[in-house]
Protein backbone atom coordinates (compact mmCIF):
# COMPACT_ATOMS: atom_id res chain seq x y z
CA UNK A 1 0.00 0.00 0.00
CA UNK A 2 1.60 3.61 -1.01
CA UNK A 3 1.78 6.23 1.25
CA UNK A 4 -1.06 8.41 0.11
CA UNK A 5 -2.94 5.00 0.32
CA UNK A 6 -2.07 4.90 4.01
CA UNK A 7 -2.77 7.90 4.86
CA UNK A 8 -6.27 7.87 3.58
CA UNK A 9 -7.22 4.69 5.29
CA UNK A 10 -5.83 6.59 8.76
CA UNK A 11 -7.85 9.62 7.85
CA UNK A 12 -11.03 7.47 6.76
CA UNK A 13 -10.40 5.32 10.02
CA UNK A 14 -10.65 8.39 11.84
CA UNK A 15 -13.52 9.88 10.15
CA UNK A 16 -15.44 6.42 10.84
CA UNK A 17 -14.39 6.31 14.75
CA UNK A 18 -18.08 4.81 16.56
CA UNK A 19 -19.77 7.70 17.95
CA UNK A 20 -22.20 7.38 20.54
CA UNK A 21 -24.70 8.80 18.05
CA UNK A 22 -24.24 6.95 15.05
CA UNK A 23 -27.12 6.26 13.04
CA UNK A 24 -28.14 2.76 13.92
CA UNK A 25 -30.30 0.29 12.63
CA UNK A 26 -33.15 -0.57 15.44
CA UNK A 27 -31.98 -3.96 16.04
CA UNK A 28 -28.14 -2.01 16.72
CA UNK A 29 -26.48 -3.48 13.74
CA UNK A 30 -24.79 -1.07 11.55
CA UNK A 31 -24.71 -2.07 8.06
CA UNK A 32 -22.99 -0.36 5.06
CA UNK A 33 -23.00 3.18 4.15
CA UNK A 34 -26.07 4.85 6.27
CA UNK A 35 -24.59 7.93 6.87
CA UNK A 36 -22.58 9.34 3.56
CA UNK A 37 -18.93 9.05 2.40
CA UNK A 38 -17.41 8.32 6.04
CA UNK A 39 -17.44 4.79 5.43
CA UNK A 40 -14.34 4.69 3.13
CA UNK A 41 -13.51 1.55 1.67
CA UNK A 42 -10.13 -0.22 1.98
CA UNK A 43 -9.57 -2.82 -0.96
CA UNK A 44 -7.48 -6.02 0.42
CA UNK A 45 -5.53 -8.18 -1.48
CA UNK A 46 -6.33 -11.68 0.18
CA UNK A 47 -4.83 -15.29 -0.45
CA UNK A 48 -7.31 -16.61 2.29
CA UNK A 49 -10.01 -15.57 -0.08
CA UNK A 50 -8.12 -16.87 -3.24
CA UNK A 51 -7.69 -20.27 -1.26
CA UNK A 52 -11.33 -20.32 0.02
CA UNK A 53 -12.67 -19.95 -3.35
CA UNK A 54 -10.24 -22.10 -4.90
CA UNK A 55 -11.69 -25.01 -2.63
CA UNK A 56 -15.31 -23.82 -4.10
CA UNK A 57 -14.30 -24.90 -7.93
CA UNK A 58 -16.74 -27.30 -9.01
CA UNK A 59 -19.20 -26.81 -6.88
CA UNK A 60 -21.68 -25.47 -8.84
CA UNK A 61 -25.01 -25.27 -6.81
CA UNK A 62 -23.63 -24.93 -3.15
CA UNK A 63 -24.83 -22.53 -0.11
CA UNK A 64 -22.79 -20.53 1.65
CA UNK A 65 -23.20 -19.00 5.18
CA UNK A 66 -22.10 -15.12 5.47
CA UNK A 67 -22.42 -14.49 9.08
CA UNK A 68 -22.07 -10.67 8.57
CA UNK A 69 -24.30 -8.48 7.43
CA UNK A 70 -25.66 -8.57 3.94
CA UNK A 71 -23.80 -6.67 1.12
CA UNK A 72 -25.21 -6.75 -2.64
CA UNK A 73 -21.71 -7.66 -3.82
CA UNK A 74 -20.85 -10.58 -1.70
CA UNK A 75 -24.51 -11.74 -2.62
CA UNK A 76 -24.08 -10.91 -6.06
CA UNK A 77 -20.65 -12.42 -6.37
CA UNK A 78 -21.75 -16.23 -5.05
CA UNK A 79 -24.99 -16.11 -6.33
CA UNK A 80 -23.49 -15.53 -10.04
CA UNK A 81 -21.49 -18.60 -9.41
CA UNK A 82 -24.65 -20.52 -8.09
CA UNK A 83 -24.50 -20.60 -4.87
CA UNK A 84 -27.54 -19.69 -2.53
CA UNK A 85 -26.65 -17.11 0.02
CA UNK A 86 -27.67 -17.49 3.65
CA UNK A 87 -26.68 -14.03 5.59
CA UNK A 88 -26.78 -13.95 9.43
CA UNK A 89 -24.97 -11.30 11.36
CA UNK A 90 -24.17 -12.86 14.20
CA UNK A 91 -22.53 -10.31 16.06
CA UNK A 92 -25.17 -7.83 15.29
CA UNK A 93 -27.65 -10.66 16.99
CA UNK A 94 -25.57 -11.28 19.99
CA UNK A 95 -25.77 -7.17 20.15
CA UNK A 96 -29.42 -7.25 20.21
CA UNK A 97 -29.68 -10.72 22.18
CA UNK A 98 -27.39 -8.70 24.97
CA UNK A 99 -30.07 -6.03 25.12
CA UNK A 100 -33.07 -7.99 24.94
CA UNK A 101 -30.99 -10.01 28.59
CA UNK A 102 -30.12 -7.21 30.38
CA UNK A 103 -33.59 -5.59 29.89
CA UNK A 104 -34.79 -8.94 31.49
CA UNK A 105 -32.31 -8.71 34.33
CA UNK A 106 -33.53 -5.70 35.52
CA UNK A 107 -37.08 -7.50 35.72
CA UNK A 108 -35.72 -10.51 37.76
CA UNK A 109 -35.62 -9.83 41.75
CA UNK A 110 -32.29 -10.35 43.18
CA UNK A 111 -31.42 -13.82 43.89
CA UNK A 112 -33.93 -15.41 41.51
CA UNK A 113 -32.22 -17.26 38.39
CA UNK A 114 -28.90 -16.40 39.24
CA UNK A 115 -27.48 -19.11 37.34
CA UNK A 116 -29.69 -18.83 34.17
CA UNK A 117 -27.33 -15.40 34.42
CA UNK A 118 -23.95 -17.26 33.60
CA UNK A 119 -22.14 -16.44 30.51
CA UNK A 120 -22.33 -20.08 29.90
CA UNK A 121 -26.35 -20.23 29.86
CA UNK A 122 -26.20 -16.85 28.38
CA UNK A 123 -24.29 -18.59 25.10
CA UNK A 124 -26.79 -21.78 24.96
CA UNK A 125 -29.84 -19.50 25.02
CA UNK A 126 -28.38 -17.24 22.50
CA UNK A 127 -27.31 -20.48 19.90
CA UNK A 128 -31.08 -21.76 20.89
CA UNK A 129 -31.97 -19.29 18.62
CA UNK A 130 -29.54 -18.42 16.36
CA UNK A 131 -27.63 -20.67 13.39
CA UNK A 132 -30.70 -23.01 13.32
CA UNK A 133 -30.05 -24.77 10.21
CA UNK A 134 -29.83 -28.60 9.53
CA UNK A 135 -26.36 -30.32 9.74
CA UNK A 136 -24.27 -29.90 6.62
CA UNK A 137 -26.11 -27.11 5.03
CA UNK A 138 -23.06 -25.14 3.88
CA UNK A 139 -20.50 -25.76 1.73
CA UNK A 140 -18.52 -22.51 2.88
CA UNK A 141 -18.70 -20.17 5.53
CA UNK A 142 -17.11 -16.55 5.72
CA UNK A 143 -16.86 -16.15 9.24
CA UNK A 144 -15.03 -12.86 8.85
CA UNK A 145 -13.06 -11.87 12.61
CA UNK A 146 -15.99 -12.73 14.16
CA UNK A 147 -14.61 -14.71 16.65
CA UNK A 148 -12.12 -11.94 18.27
CA UNK A 149 -15.39 -10.28 18.97
CA UNK A 150 -17.74 -12.39 20.86
CA UNK A 151 -17.90 -13.42 24.37
CA UNK A 152 -15.29 -16.18 25.42
CA UNK A 153 -18.13 -18.76 26.56
CA UNK A 154 -19.68 -18.47 22.95
CA UNK A 155 -16.80 -19.00 20.35
CA UNK A 156 -16.38 -22.37 21.12
CA UNK A 157 -19.81 -22.94 21.38
CA UNK A 158 -20.45 -21.31 17.76
CA UNK A 159 -17.11 -23.18 15.98
CA UNK A 160 -18.72 -26.12 17.55
CA UNK A 161 -21.77 -25.31 16.27
CA UNK A 162 -20.48 -24.39 12.37
CA UNK A 163 -18.46 -27.64 12.54
CA UNK A 164 -21.92 -29.51 12.32
CA UNK A 165 -23.81 -26.88 9.51
CA UNK A 166 -20.58 -27.65 7.42
CA UNK A 167 -20.44 -30.42 5.11
CA UNK A 168 -17.59 -32.72 5.00
CA UNK A 169 -14.92 -31.17 2.98
CA UNK A 170 -16.32 -27.42 3.47
CA UNK A 171 -14.06 -24.60 4.57
CA UNK A 172 -14.91 -21.88 6.88
CA UNK A 173 -12.74 -18.48 6.16
CA UNK A 174 -12.18 -16.69 9.19
CA UNK A 175 -9.46 -13.67 9.99
CA UNK A 176 -8.36 -12.76 13.24
CA UNK A 177 -6.26 -10.14 14.43
CA UNK A 178 -2.60 -10.25 15.59
CA UNK A 179 -2.69 -7.21 17.58
CA UNK A 180 -5.80 -5.39 19.35
CA UNK A 181 -7.77 -3.48 16.24
CA UNK A 182 -7.83 0.16 16.24
CA UNK A 183 -10.92 0.45 14.28
CA UNK A 184 -14.01 -2.27 13.91
CA UNK A 185 -14.84 -3.36 10.17
CA UNK A 186 -17.17 -5.24 8.10
CA UNK A 187 -16.08 -6.90 5.51
CA UNK A 188 -17.13 -7.51 1.91
CA UNK A 189 -16.51 -9.63 -1.02
CA UNK A 190 -15.12 -7.53 -4.43
CA UNK A 191 -13.88 -10.26 -6.64
CA UNK A 192 -11.74 -13.58 -6.63
CA UNK A 193 -8.76 -11.81 -5.02
CA UNK A 194 -10.10 -9.13 -3.30
CA UNK A 195 -12.09 -8.00 -0.07
CA UNK A 196 -13.23 -4.56 1.16
CA UNK A 197 -12.70 -3.45 4.85
CA UNK A 198 -15.63 -1.17 5.90
CA UNK A 199 -14.69 0.53 9.02
CA UNK A 200 -18.30 0.84 11.05
CA UNK A 201 -19.60 2.29 14.68
CA UNK A 202 -18.03 -0.91 16.77
CA UNK A 203 -20.40 -3.42 18.49
CA UNK A 204 -18.05 -4.91 20.66
CA UNK A 205 -14.91 -4.03 21.67
CA UNK A 206 -12.36 -7.11 20.95
CA UNK A 207 -12.20 -9.65 23.67
CA UNK A 208 -9.01 -11.56 23.05
CA UNK A 209 -5.92 -11.54 20.69
CA UNK A 210 -5.81 -15.55 19.86
CA UNK A 211 -2.79 -16.95 19.92
CA UNK A 212 -2.25 -19.83 17.05
CA UNK A 213 -2.60 -22.89 18.85
CA UNK A 214 -5.42 -21.34 20.75
CA UNK A 215 -6.84 -21.47 16.85
CA UNK A 216 -6.00 -24.96 16.25
CA UNK A 217 -7.89 -25.98 19.07
CA UNK A 218 -10.75 -24.51 18.16
CA UNK A 219 -11.11 -25.40 14.88
CA UNK A 220 -8.88 -29.13 15.95
CA UNK A 221 -12.16 -31.45 14.57
CA UNK A 222 -11.59 -29.65 11.20
CA UNK A 223 -9.56 -31.94 8.79
CA UNK A 224 -7.26 -28.96 8.07
CA UNK A 225 -6.30 -25.85 8.27
CA UNK A 226 -4.19 -23.05 6.40
CA UNK A 227 -3.39 -19.54 7.66
CA UNK A 228 -2.07 -16.50 5.98
CA UNK A 229 -0.68 -13.59 7.42
CA UNK A 230 -0.47 -10.07 6.28
CA UNK A 231 1.45 -7.38 6.41
CA UNK A 232 -1.29 -5.22 8.06
CA UNK A 233 -1.40 -7.38 11.44
CA UNK A 234 -4.53 -9.84 10.02
CA UNK A 235 -4.36 -13.75 9.78
CA UNK A 236 -7.07 -15.08 7.40
CA UNK A 237 -7.54 -18.50 8.85
CA UNK A 238 -9.07 -21.49 6.10
CA UNK A 239 -10.64 -24.38 7.84
CA UNK A 240 -11.74 -27.51 6.08
CA UNK A 241 -13.56 -30.26 7.17
CA UNK B 1 -48.37 27.21 17.10
CA UNK B 2 -47.34 23.64 18.34
CA UNK B 3 -50.74 22.16 18.09
CA UNK B 4 -51.34 19.53 15.80
CA UNK B 5 -54.65 20.55 13.91
CA UNK B 6 -52.67 23.44 13.17
CA UNK B 7 -50.12 21.23 10.41
CA UNK B 8 -51.19 20.78 7.09
CA UNK B 9 -53.65 17.80 6.08
CA UNK B 10 -52.14 15.69 2.75
CA UNK B 11 -53.80 16.10 -0.22
CA UNK B 12 -55.92 12.61 -1.36
CA UNK B 13 -54.25 11.27 -4.08
CA UNK B 14 -57.07 10.14 -6.78
CA UNK B 15 -55.73 7.02 -7.40
CA UNK B 16 -55.58 5.99 -4.07
CA UNK B 17 -57.61 2.98 -3.15
CA UNK B 18 -57.23 1.58 0.34
CA UNK B 19 -57.44 -2.22 1.28
CA UNK B 20 -59.47 -1.94 4.46
CA UNK B 21 -62.70 -1.78 5.83
CA UNK B 22 -64.24 1.41 4.40
CA UNK B 23 -65.00 3.18 7.53
CA UNK B 24 -60.89 3.62 7.33
CA UNK B 25 -60.52 4.60 4.26
CA UNK B 26 -59.60 8.12 4.67
CA UNK B 27 -56.17 6.53 6.17
CA UNK B 28 -54.72 6.18 2.59
CA UNK B 29 -54.96 10.12 2.40
CA UNK B 30 -51.13 9.30 4.44
CA UNK B 31 -49.44 8.60 1.84
CA UNK B 32 -45.83 8.71 2.21
CA UNK B 33 -43.14 9.94 0.23
CA UNK B 34 -42.08 6.74 -0.57
CA UNK B 35 -45.04 5.35 -1.58
CA UNK B 36 -44.98 4.34 -6.02
CA UNK B 37 -47.89 6.27 -7.80
CA UNK B 38 -48.18 3.39 -9.65
CA UNK B 39 -49.93 1.65 -6.40
CA UNK B 40 -53.14 0.35 -6.57
CA UNK B 41 -53.68 -0.64 -3.30
CA UNK B 42 -52.53 1.25 -0.52
CA UNK B 43 -52.59 -0.40 3.17
CA UNK B 44 -51.73 2.80 5.42
CA UNK B 45 -50.01 3.16 8.32
CA UNK B 46 -53.15 2.89 10.93
CA UNK B 47 -54.35 -0.09 9.65
CA UNK B 48 -53.62 -3.90 10.59
CA UNK B 49 -54.65 -6.84 8.32
CA UNK B 50 -55.06 -10.28 9.83
CA UNK B 51 -55.43 -13.02 6.97
CA UNK B 52 -54.86 -13.51 3.23
CA UNK B 53 -54.53 -10.50 1.06
CA UNK B 54 -54.93 -11.71 -2.89
CA UNK B 55 -54.91 -9.39 -6.34
CA UNK B 56 -53.96 -8.70 -9.04
CA UNK B 57 -52.87 -5.22 -8.48
CA UNK B 58 -50.11 -3.40 -6.96
CA UNK B 59 -49.97 -3.10 -3.61
CA UNK B 60 -48.49 -0.36 -1.25
CA UNK B 61 -48.57 -1.69 2.94
CA UNK B 62 -47.41 1.15 4.81
CA UNK B 63 -49.49 -0.70 8.24
CA UNK B 64 -49.23 -3.93 9.75
CA UNK B 65 -49.90 -7.43 7.79
CA UNK B 66 -50.09 -10.72 9.03
CA UNK B 67 -51.25 -13.81 7.15
CA UNK B 68 -50.40 -14.49 2.99
CA UNK B 69 -50.12 -12.01 0.23
CA UNK B 70 -50.81 -13.60 -3.07
CA UNK B 71 -50.58 -10.63 -6.14
CA UNK B 72 -50.39 -12.90 -9.01
CA UNK B 73 -49.51 -10.24 -11.66
CA UNK B 74 -48.93 -7.60 -8.98
CA UNK B 75 -45.95 -5.77 -7.32
CA UNK B 76 -45.78 -5.26 -4.13
CA UNK B 77 -44.40 -3.04 -1.89
CA UNK B 78 -44.09 -2.31 2.29
CA UNK B 79 -43.19 0.78 3.03
CA UNK B 80 -41.23 2.01 5.64
CA UNK B 81 -43.74 2.14 8.43
CA UNK B 82 -44.96 -0.97 7.65
CA UNK B 83 -44.74 -4.29 9.28
CA UNK B 84 -45.77 -7.69 7.44
CA UNK B 85 -45.43 -11.16 8.61
CA UNK B 86 -46.41 -13.10 5.83
CA UNK B 87 -45.27 -15.78 3.26
CA UNK B 88 -45.20 -13.15 0.28
CA UNK B 89 -45.75 -14.16 -3.80
CA UNK B 90 -45.55 -10.87 -5.84
CA UNK B 91 -44.32 -9.73 -9.32
CA UNK B 92 -41.39 -7.80 -7.22
CA UNK B 93 -41.09 -7.15 -3.73
CA UNK B 94 -39.69 -3.69 -2.48
CA UNK B 95 -39.38 -3.66 1.32
CA UNK B 96 -38.75 -0.55 2.89
CA UNK B 97 -39.93 -1.49 6.59
CA UNK B 98 -40.07 -4.93 7.91
CA UNK B 99 -40.61 -7.86 6.61
CA UNK B 100 -40.84 -11.38 8.11
CA UNK B 101 -41.50 -14.37 5.82
CA UNK B 102 -40.83 -16.18 2.93
CA UNK B 103 -40.69 -14.06 0.09
CA UNK B 104 -41.39 -15.16 -3.66
CA UNK B 105 -40.82 -12.47 -6.13
CA UNK B 106 -40.96 -14.33 -9.45
CA UNK B 107 -39.48 -11.14 -11.22
CA UNK B 108 -37.43 -9.21 -8.14
CA UNK B 109 -36.84 -8.50 -5.04
CA UNK B 110 -35.13 -5.40 -3.62
CA UNK B 111 -34.51 -4.49 0.17
CA UNK B 112 -33.60 -0.76 0.17
CA UNK B 113 -31.33 0.98 3.00
CA UNK B 114 -34.77 1.42 5.46
CA UNK B 115 -35.86 -2.31 4.79
CA UNK B 116 -35.63 -5.16 7.31
CA UNK B 117 -36.22 -8.96 5.91
CA UNK B 118 -35.81 -12.45 7.49
CA UNK B 119 -36.89 -14.94 5.68
CA UNK B 120 -36.27 -16.88 2.67
CA UNK B 121 -36.11 -15.40 -1.01
CA UNK B 122 -36.61 -16.93 -3.97
CA UNK B 123 -36.54 -14.74 -7.15
CA UNK B 124 -34.73 -14.16 -10.33
CA UNK B 125 -33.05 -10.59 -8.79
CA UNK B 126 -32.44 -9.45 -5.81
CA UNK B 127 -30.84 -6.63 -4.79
CA UNK B 128 -30.36 -5.17 -1.49
CA UNK B 129 -29.09 -1.70 -0.45
CA UNK B 130 -26.26 -1.30 1.97
CA UNK B 131 -27.90 -0.46 5.54
CA UNK B 132 -30.46 -2.81 4.24
CA UNK B 133 -30.83 -6.02 7.51
CA UNK B 134 -31.80 -9.33 5.96
CA UNK B 135 -31.49 -13.08 7.97
CA UNK B 136 -32.11 -15.79 5.85
CA UNK B 137 -31.36 -17.52 2.86
CA UNK B 138 -31.66 -16.42 -1.31
CA UNK B 139 -32.10 -18.31 -3.58
CA UNK B 140 -31.77 -16.94 -7.49
CA UNK B 141 -33.20 -18.63 -10.04
CA UNK B 142 -32.83 -18.91 -13.50
CA UNK B 143 -35.74 -17.91 -15.68
CA UNK B 144 -35.85 -21.17 -17.00
CA UNK B 145 -36.08 -22.94 -13.94
CA UNK B 146 -38.76 -20.20 -13.31
CA UNK B 147 -40.64 -21.35 -15.93
CA UNK B 148 -40.32 -24.88 -14.85
CA UNK B 149 -41.45 -24.54 -11.17
CA UNK B 150 -44.49 -22.19 -12.64
CA UNK B 151 -45.40 -24.75 -14.92
CA UNK B 152 -45.56 -27.61 -11.96
CA UNK B 153 -42.09 -29.29 -12.62
CA UNK B 154 -39.18 -29.71 -10.52
CA UNK B 155 -37.04 -27.19 -10.05
CA UNK B 156 -33.40 -28.20 -11.68
CA UNK B 157 -30.36 -26.48 -11.06
CA UNK B 158 -28.32 -24.98 -13.93
CA UNK B 159 -24.20 -25.53 -13.43
CA UNK B 160 -23.09 -21.93 -12.69
CA UNK B 161 -21.55 -20.14 -15.58
CA UNK B 162 -18.93 -18.34 -13.83
CA UNK B 163 -16.32 -20.28 -11.88
CA UNK B 164 -13.68 -19.16 -9.23
CA UNK B 165 -9.91 -18.73 -10.20
CA UNK B 166 -7.35 -21.28 -9.35
CA UNK B 167 -5.26 -19.85 -6.69
CA UNK B 168 -2.60 -21.30 -8.50
CA UNK B 169 -3.09 -19.08 -11.23
CA UNK B 170 -2.94 -16.33 -9.95
CA UNK B 171 0.18 -16.50 -7.63
CA UNK B 172 0.02 -15.32 -4.17
CA UNK B 173 2.09 -12.46 -3.16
Amino acid sequence: MGLLNKLRVAHDRQAATPSAGGDKHPTGTPVGDRSGPAYALGVRLSNGLKEFLWHLNGIGNGSLLDLGPVWQTTVSFFVERGFKVYTEDLLGAWKEFLRVEEDRLREIAPGMDAVEMTPAARAERFLSNSLQYSPDTFDAVLAWDLLDYLDGELVPRVVTRLTELIKEGGVILAIFHSRKPDCFFRYRVVNVQNFELLPSPALFPAQRIFQNREIQNLFSRFHSSKTFVGRDQLREGLFIR
Amino acid sequence: MWRKQDEPKPTPTPGDRVVSPAPERTQSLATSPNEPRTAAGHVSSAIVIKGELTGNEDLFIDGEVKGTIRLADGNLTVGPNGRVTADIDAREITVQGKVTGALRGRERVQIERTGDAEGDIVTRRVSIEEGAVFHGKIDVVRAEEARAARAGGMTTSTDSKRRFSNPAEDSPE
